[in-house]
């Protein structure tokens, strides 16, 4: 039986083009194709482990914050004699580790990884990026510690004190540049919809961090400009940063975990265009009802809710190819937590296209809904998605299974919980504290006796989410330093482990 | 630097009997509008042209079955829990109907 | 044309259509607002912070107090809320927290303009006309001596406890003891202290106890009852403690002076009117 691929002598050739009721891939092709995979993931192994580990680093962090922040909202004595700690520096600082520590950086990790892997070559000059990896990490210790010190500049996203800024500049720099060169260098020849969204989101992160910080610090626009230009930023930072390379990871884990490929390619790329036109006219719905010209504020409605399109889009596609696999979730981490994000990313567009509604967000703004309505997104759908890429990534590079099904089980089932208590608790509390803020006739102090419960599930979600974040380093700690067992036959090359115990 | 534009944005008011004067301040901004909307639209107008004329629409599913190779062919899972076999059994629903690429070449 | 350059030149379309959109037309539009000055013989409204009040807004910066405080009020036609079955807006306004709503000249000298995304607390745009400076310091001390329903932070450590040599400051905070003996905290004495407290002297905070003229009537307040001993723990509570004081840093005056200033919704513009 002639194999249809070894029969040519083109050797640049795409193995991939036979098909599946083909009996025989040879088991020559099948070694090769290894051997190839597992080149790639060597040559990155370092720099992305680095980033990786950077990132889990910050999101201990950014989860010990998260919980004391919370804990100091319903119960105001907590830890209230240091000015360090006070409450307004530690959400500050929070959300400088989550947001520019952990998913930036789990964004970068994933950048790097899939770029390598979809352009099937190896990463050129590795050692640079560590130097990009210790920019970034500089920048997020700078940024938490000047925080806790005094030096938060009350800018949302960007209250990292200026001297953090050159190092996340140069550090989003060297990725962004060498991102673009692995693409240049590829020999696959066919661009994958997960290039498409990282290479446009290394292109759109820069520009959005250099005009923001022009326009609100270097150079500082007069009055309401600044918030305008600031929620620009802060919402595109998850729209055209942490999004793009979210659904682009799942796009990529889902039909490689379950081995069939995306069910329509076509829709595919009618996302990504749709989310690049729509997306960045969306960051004004932050301001709706505030001292903004209504044009803008119209205009971001309009935006946002035209964000239904890509968002169907993707969700049909993911659930298509899921159909008829969702057995799957019982034996895959990868797949779990990524599905897991994916439903998440569609039900947090679509409530976020309906908060930008006037309407809605009439009652919606300045409450503990919008709270619950971001960590859904930068939590349930980024964050998930992203755990989901390490657990399919981590033992690739490394070539360790994972030591413990029963902490991998122990974090899905802590971070999914929490998440959505997390997200229910301060959704129908920021409801009610929202219709009670439109009612003058209900004293301010009635709000807050009546969200105060609301916020104690939100910590005791925090605390679950947390349990469930050390779990994770637990395991990539032991990942890294040799405990588990070795994938056999090398790190990409799945072979069926021996029956046992 | 006077940027003239503010009068811009506020040059059209409405007069108190309802009626609405077009200043020449007005005609500007919309000018920037319609330029904008054809300067993009167009852009856009050319993209899908280009894409058509490069054939971007044909075979679209080529694309799908790309991250995939020897080593990981269609058909099987490539993750489970450490210490498990994912199930091997093939995935169902795979389109058999859909012409797989070799066909589509000719010989 | 290369794929990469396709997706380059579509995702750098594509986004500066929203750059154009959402920045450059309302910079052009906004950036150089000018005060207004309703003739020549008014002040311009507004007018950049100077000194204190500057200096202030740095440490309400620094402390975050936007993440719960926003500054800005909303129209009169903005909130629904129903009464009887009668829509009604204004929320803010009827509040009381501004006469008018907020619009973009207000902001013109704000740097950073914090405009906030949380009412956790009230709003702060107009509060320079709410509370006089006193208040905004004992509520910046510990905010439960005024609302013990509040969550908002203890700011002690902008605040100085210190011993009373000669006169006390006329800087110093009116407050009980409850608030001083642990600053940030609310204090209480346990049984066995409070016992010891009385027994100490029992009398003497009795016969301070009746010197007020709303007590005197209370002669036969029994120091060995439970009934007793509450009620006289509840009043020595909000007496002074003898010997100290608490009085503010002056990131505490300066913080306190920014608050003060903060009237952005009050002189009228022309823009402002509905």
């Amino acid at each position: 039986m002639p194999s249809r691929v070894t029969g040519k002598a083109e050797p640049k050739r795409r193995v991939t083009e036979m098909s599946t009721t083909d009996a025989v891939i040879s088991e020559a092709d099948r070694v090769r194709a290894a051997a190839e995979r597992a080149a790639i993931d060597a040559s990155c192994r370092g720099p992305v482990l680095f980033f990786a580990s950077s990132a889990v680093f910050w999101l201990l962090v950014g989860s010990a914050l998260a919980v004391i922040a919370s804990v100091k909202l319903h119960s105001p004595y907590f830890l209230t004699g240091p000015a360090e700690l006070t409450f307004g520096r530690v959400r500050m600082a929070h959300l400088q580790a989550v947001g520019l520590g952990w998913t930036s950086l789990a964004t970068i990790t994933a950048a790097l990884w899939q770029m390598c892997r979809l352009a099937r070559t190896e990463l050129i000059y590795p050692k640079i990026l560590y130097a990009s990896g210790l920019s970034w990490n500089t920048g997020v210790a700078l940024a938490v510690l000047g925080i806790i010190f005094g030096d938060g500049q009350s800018v949302e996203w960007l209250d990292a004190p200026q001297y953090a800024a050159p190092f996340f500049v140069l550090g989003i720099g060297i990725v962004s540049a060498w991102v673009v060169a692995v693409f240049r260098r590829r020999r696959e020849p066919h661009v994958y919809v997960t290039q498409w969204y990282i290479l446009a989101a290394v292109f759109w992160f820069p520009w959005l961090y250099t005009v923001a910080v022009f326009m609100i610090f270097w150079f500082p626009a007069t009055g309401v400009v600044q918030p305008i230009v600031n929620w620009w930023f802060g919402h595109n930072v998850i729209g055209l940063w942490f999004t793009p390379v979210a659904v682009g990871t799942a796009y990529y884990i889902i039909p490689k975990v379950i081995g069939r490929p995306i069910h329509s390619y076509y829709l595919s790329i009618t996302g990504f265009w749709a989310l690049a036109l729509f997306y960045a006219w969306a960051g004004m719905h932050h301001l709706i009802g505030g001292p903004i010209p209504a044009w803008l504020a119209t205009a971001s409605t309009v935006g946002s809710m035209m964000m239904f399109i890509p968002v169907i889009a993707v969700g049909i596609n993911h659930h298509m190819t899921m159909l008829g696999h969702f057995d799957r979730l019982k034996y895959s981490p990868a797949l779990r937590f990524t599905v897991f994000g994916a439903i998440a990313y569609t039900w947090v567009s679509a409530q976020g296209a309906i908060e930008s509604l006037k309407d809605f967000s009439e009652v919606a703004h300045f409450t503990h809904y919008t709270v619950a309505h971001a960590h859904l997104g930068v939590y349930g759908f980024v964050a998930m998605i992203f755990f989901g890429l390490f657990y399919y990534m981590v033992p690739r590079l490394t070539g360790r299974e994972w030591a413990s099904s029963g902490l991998i089980r122990l974090h899905f089932w802590c971070s999914a919980v929490g998440i959505t208590i997390y997200f229910v608790a301060l959704s129908i509390g920021g409801w009610w504290q929202g219709r009670m803020l439109n009612n003058p006739n209900v004293p301010f102090g009635a709000i807050t006796t009546y969200i105060k419960p609301y916020l104690f599930a939100r910590t005791l979600a925090g605390v679950l989410m947390t349990v469930g974040h050390l779990a994770f380093a637990a395991l990539f700690v032991m990942n890294l330093a040799g405990w588990g067992r070795k994938r056999s036959g090398g790190p990409t090359y799945f072979n069926e482990p021996p029956a046992n115990p | 630097m006077t940027s003239p534009l503010p009068t811009l944005f506020a040059a059209a008011t409405a007069a108190n009997d309802g009626t609405v004067t077009l200043t020449a301040a007005d005609v500007v901004v919309l000018l920037m509008l319609v330029g904008s909307i054809v300067f993009f639209g167009g852009a856009a107008v050319l993209a899908l042209g280009w894409a058509f004329r490069n054939g971007q629409f044909e075979n679209f599913q080529q694309g799908a079955a790309s991250i995939f190779g020897p080593d990981e062919p269609i058909g099987e899972p490539t993750d489970s829990f450490p210490g498990q076999r994912p199930d091997a059994t093939p995935p169902r629903n795979l389109d058999q109907s859909r012409p797989e690429p070799d066909e589509c070449r000719a010989g | 044309m290369d794929r990469g350059m396709v997706i380059f030149l579509g995702s750098l379309l594509t986004f500066s259509s929203s750059w154009l959109g959402l920045i450059l037309f309302p910079f052009w539009q906004l950036n150089n607002e000018q005060p207004y000055q309703k003739d020549a013989t008014e002040v311009p409204y507004p007018q950049p912070l100077q000194g204190l009040a500057l200096a202030g807004r740095k440490v309400y910066q620094a402390n975050g107090c936007m993440y719960c405080h926003s500054q800005q009020v909303r129209s009169e036609k903005f909130g629904n809320w129903w009464e009887n079955g009668l829509e009604k807006t204004g929320a803010d306004i009827k509040r009381g927290w501004g006469l008018r709503r907020n619009v973009s000249r207000d902001y013109i000298y704000d740097n950073p303009t914090m405009l906030g995304t949380m009412r956790t607390g009230p709003d702060l745009a107009n509060v320079g006309s709410r509370y006089t400076e006193a208040w905004q310091h004992a509520h910046t001390f510990n905010p439960r001596v005024f609302n013990d329903w509040s969550i908002m932070p203890s700011f002690a450590f902008l605040y100085r406890k210190e011993r009373v040599t000669g006169e006390r400051s006329d800087k110093a905070l009116t407050l009980g003891r409850e608030w001083t003996v642990d600053p940030g905290y609310r204090w209480r004495p346990t049984p066995d202290q409070w016992d010891a407290i009385l027994a100490e002297r029992g009398e003497a905070i009795k016969a301070q106890f009746l010197a007020r003229p709303e007590n005197a009537a209370a002669t036969g307040l029994d120091l060995t009852s439970p009934e007793g001993k509450r009620q006289l723990l509840e009043f020595w509570l909000t007496t002074e403690e003898e010997g100290y004081q608490i009085v503010p840093t002056d990131e505490a005056e300066a913080l306190v002076a920014y608050l003060l200033s903060l009237r952005k919704a009050e002189v009228p513009l022309p823009e402002a009117k509905e």
